[in-house]
């Protein structure tokens, strides 16, 4: 990709299932565990893992059954609120 | 059971404008000559204007009063009766059955005929609901939208012919033609609408029903409940879904598992104010809940929805949404409880509980009405009912039934008073039934703090002080453990993290109990949420983000300056605050690549058969992360280059211990278009073949291949030959030449031999 003049230049990768963690050591600790390591494609950056498409409501369910309590952030349609 | 049209209005005190709003919709799948007739019946006018001036005209006729008022002078006392009872029950969509069965109960013997007079004059509206879109929820046997469905039609129509002779104009109707009494009566359409402005016109008007008399006096130790019976219980329903939604079968019913679940759940069978819970209450509540629109139904599962509008007034506006909604459940029975979707008069329950609810609203106000009298009124006018019992136990049968149906749905509702085996309306019913507006229901008195907060995260909630609102904000982040006069609620690690993924924030929750504790919340349970809570920051995912790849790290930290992109994702990657498309004003888009379409070629192969370059424009970000595990970086071959990469043994070997050969292959096949080189299988796969060898030999050179064909086949020179180079090239061994020598000169042919040369290998 060449630098622009005016805009900035952009791909995007759209519909890409990302996990962010909070350290370098939480994406360890997930990578750590074969049955999420084997959902995740790789590491975007030491705190950015790259989760495999339609695989994601089962990593954050094998998340939850680690005791971990992920954020789900979706720009889809609001979820029930009460 | 009604189901609900899908995002329009339900209630009697839903805006007016929505109402006709959603007519029109309802009016716009109306076949011209239908829609035509219905603006002529109904505005009094014949016109010519195009469809979308019609539905405005008969929207605007709808609320029209001098239009309307002409307009039912012109119809049979049978459909003002029809008009008059659905206006004063104050619920505007009606199964049909459950019309048919009252309008029966009231003397009318040929109710079709007089829906399809409402109809025709466009007084009410059939309600194309979810259930004609999708399967139902209760109802299996209602087919597909709007009358596609001919040979039903067609049967309806010669019934409805044979019935009614041939005066309704059948005859030039093609059977997939929309008619909307048709559709009715063939069961497409199960549910007709009155549009409350048209039902104001009949407030006035009377129900032909006795005048019951009772016992006139003012006891002090009649029962009247505080309205929270139902409101807690759906609340704690719709929390439990929320966290295990309920799955059913084609047919609309509940599996077993889910069934014994909600019926060993306590909170739907203690705690009630009477005493006594409804049988199968915790069935009946998923109906209710349902009809409340509290569920929303995703496939074949039942689950939580958001709280309706209504939910965020006081408890009267709640009652009084509540009550027309359990009225129309229809798969259950105060003695039996729930019942399946093949049951008999599925509609016996909801309509002998309106006719009661009427009779008791056309008693005088202060008596107390004996439940046989109304058991009596109903096993006489109503025969549906008094199918129920037999004919020698009918009074005590009967009135144990209405007993029951009154201790399940109007006295926790508030709507009724009950003393000593006799019931009257209370004020709010009286409210609901005589048609006072909204600005006339009781005001509630405020307590704000009715919670206390205990060290042990529990939560108990006061019920005089509780609004609807708190309510549902308690069931957002606190679970339901106990509805009694005071209310059991804990704080739990689960339910704070369904309130935060709710888009609730720790602050609300905090601030929404230290508002409402009447006691400072406990910095014990404060630390508590605060704990769970950051264990919710440490991992963030987001399902289906847009990720931002940038040209260079200096567009990124711009982007990231002028707040265009909220979060780095590595040295070129950049996400919006909540993973959203970014805005393109700000950005000149070169590509784009879906995740979930399959992974595209953007790898070329070079010709040393080692080294891979991505196309930056059609590569993805897991081509990156997929190369590495074979081949190494090198560094780009110009300032602006592509990335490369090179094919390295031991990367290929890592990466063979975890994949087999074909699965390289195959990925190297989609992402480059050839399988891997011979160069890369010679790296991966050399140490596994034979070792290779050296040999000393000479080679034979001959003047053509028949030459070489010849020797080959000779006895004397055939064993000679230690193997064939090519078509005119022969190898023999070092000592096998003086025989080879001989051999050839026996036949005449001469041996050109080089020079001995000296060997210089060690």
């Amino acid at each position: 990709m060449t630098r622009p003049t005016g805009r900035l230049a952009v791909k995007l990768h759209r519909r890409v299932c990302v996990l962010m963690t909070d350290t370098a050591v939480t994406a360890e600790e997930v990578l750590a565990r074969p049955r999420l390591a084997a959902d995740i494609v790789g590491r975007l950056s030491p705190t950015v893992l790259l989760v495999r498409p339609g695989r994601w409501e089962a990593v954050v369910a094998e998340l939850r059954k680690l005791g971990h309590a992920p954020r789900i952030i979706s720009s889809g349609p609001p979820r029930p609120q009460g | 059971m009604i189901e609900a049209p899908l995002g329009h209005p339900v209630s009697w005190f839903d805006e007016s404008t929505a109402w006709s709003g959603y007519c029109q919709q309802v009016w716009a799948r109306y076949s011209d000559p239908v829609l035509r007739a219905l603006v002529g019946r109904l505005t009094g006018r014949q016109m010519r204007q195009d469809r979308t001036a019609l539905l405005q005209a008969i929207a605007a006729a709808q609320t029209n009063p001098p239009l309307i008022d002409r307009c039912l002078r012109k119809v049979q006392p049978e459909t003002i009766l029809l008009l008059t009872w659905m206006a004063r029950s104050r619920q505007p969509l009606w199964d049909c059955q459950l019309l048919l069965s009252v309008l029966a109960a009231l003397g009318v013997s040929d109710g079709g005929w007089t829906i399809q007079e409402a109809l025709e004059h466009g007084l009410i509206f059939p309600s194309w609901t979810q259930a004609a879109d999708e399967p139902a929820l209760t109802n299996p046997s209602v087919s597909n939208d709007t009358g596609r469905d001919g040979p039903v039609r067609d049967a309806a129509a010669a019934a409805w012919n044979g019935n009614r002779g041939n005066d309704s104009g059948l005859g030039g109707l093609a059977a997939t033609e929309t008619t909307p009494w048709l559709d009715v009566v063939s069961g497409i359409v199960r549910t007709v609408g009155l549009h409350p402005a048209v039902g104001e016109r009949l407030r006035q008007q009377r129900l032909p029903l006795p005048c019951l008399s009772g016992l006139q006096t003012e006891p002090p130790n009649f029962f009247r409940s505080d309205g929270w019976d139902w409101p807690l219980r759906l609340a704690a329903l719709w929390q439990r879904l929320r966290h295990q939604p309920i799955r059913l079968t084609q047919e609309g019913e509940f599996y077993k598992k889910d069934s014994q679940r909600l019926l060993a759940d306590p909170l739907f069978s203690e705690g009630w104010q009477q005493g006594e819970g409804p049988v199968d209450g915790a069935l009946l509540a998923v109906e209710a809940a349902w009809a409340a629109g509290l569920l929303h139904r995703d496939n074949d599962h039942l689950q939580a929805g958001r709280f309706p509008a209504y939910w965020r007034a006081g408890l009267p506006r709640l009652l009084v949404e509540l009550f027309p909604r359990l009225m129309q459940v229809q798969k259950w029975d105060p003695l039996s409880g729930r019942r399946s979707s093949a049951c008999a008069e599925p509609s016996m329950t909801a309509s002998a509980g309106w006719l009661a609810m009427h009779l008791l609203a056309a008693a005088p106000s202060d008596a107390w009405i004996e439940l046989t009298d109304l058991a009596a009124w109903l096993w006489e006018h109503h025969s549906p009912w008094n199918g129920l019992f037999d004919p020698s136990e009918m009074q005590a049968g009967g009135r144990n039934w209405l007993l029951r149906w009154f201790q399940a749905v109007p006295i926790p509702l508030q709507f009724a008073d009950s003393w000593d085996g006799r019931v009257r309306l209370t004020p709010l019913g009286r409210w609901y039934f005589t048609g006072g507006s909204l600005g006339e229901l009781p005001a509630t008195q405020v307590f704000p703090q009715t919670l206390l907060v205990q060290p042990n995260a529990e939560v108990i909630a006061y019920r005089q002080g509780l609004t609807p609102s708190l309510v549902a904000d308690l069931s957002a982040f606190a679970c339901w453990k106990r509805i009694g006069p005071a209310c059991v609620l804990e704080l739990q690690e689960q339910t704070l993290c369904q309130a935060l993924e709710a888009d609730w924030s720790l602050p609300q929750i905090v601030q929404t109990l230290q508002r409402h504790a009447s006691r400072p919340v406990p910095p014990t349970v404060v630390d508590l949420l605060e704990r769970w809570s950051s264990k919710r920051q440490r991992l963030t995912v987001f399902p289906a983000a847009v990720v931002v790849e940038f040209a260079c790290a200096a567009d990124l930290e711009t982007a990231l300056a002028e707040g265009w992109i909220h979060w780095r994702l590595g040295e070129r990657f950049g996400l919006t605050a909540d993973g959203s498309e970014p805005d393109l004003r700000h950005f000149r888009l070169l590509a784009n690549r879906d995740y979930e379409t399959p992974p595209q070629a953007c790898l070329q192969v070079g010709a040393d058969g080692l080294t891979l370059e991505v196309d930056p424009i059609s590569a993805d970000l897991f081509v990156d992360l997929e190369v590495q595990r074979l081949a190494e970086p090198l560094p780009p071959a110009a300032p602006d280059g592509p990335r490369r990469y090179r094919l390295s043994a031991e990367r290929l070997r890592r990466a063979a211990e975890t994949q087999t050969l074909e699965a390289l292959d195959a990925w190297l096949t989609v992402r480059s278009g050839v399988p891997l080189p011979p160069a890369a299988r010679l790296l991966l796969l050399g140490p596994h073949w034979p070792a290779p060898r050296t040999q000393r030999l000479l080679v034979l050179r001959l003047a053509n291949a028949e030459a070489a064909d010849g020797l080959l086949q000779w006895p004397p020179t055939r064993s000679l030959i230690a193997e064939r180079l090519g078509p005119t090239a022969l190898a023999i061994a070092p000592e096998h030449l003086p025989a080879l020598r001989a051999a050839l000169a026996q036949i005449g042919i001469t041996l050109i031999e080089d020079p001995p040369h000296q060997d210089q290998t060690p």
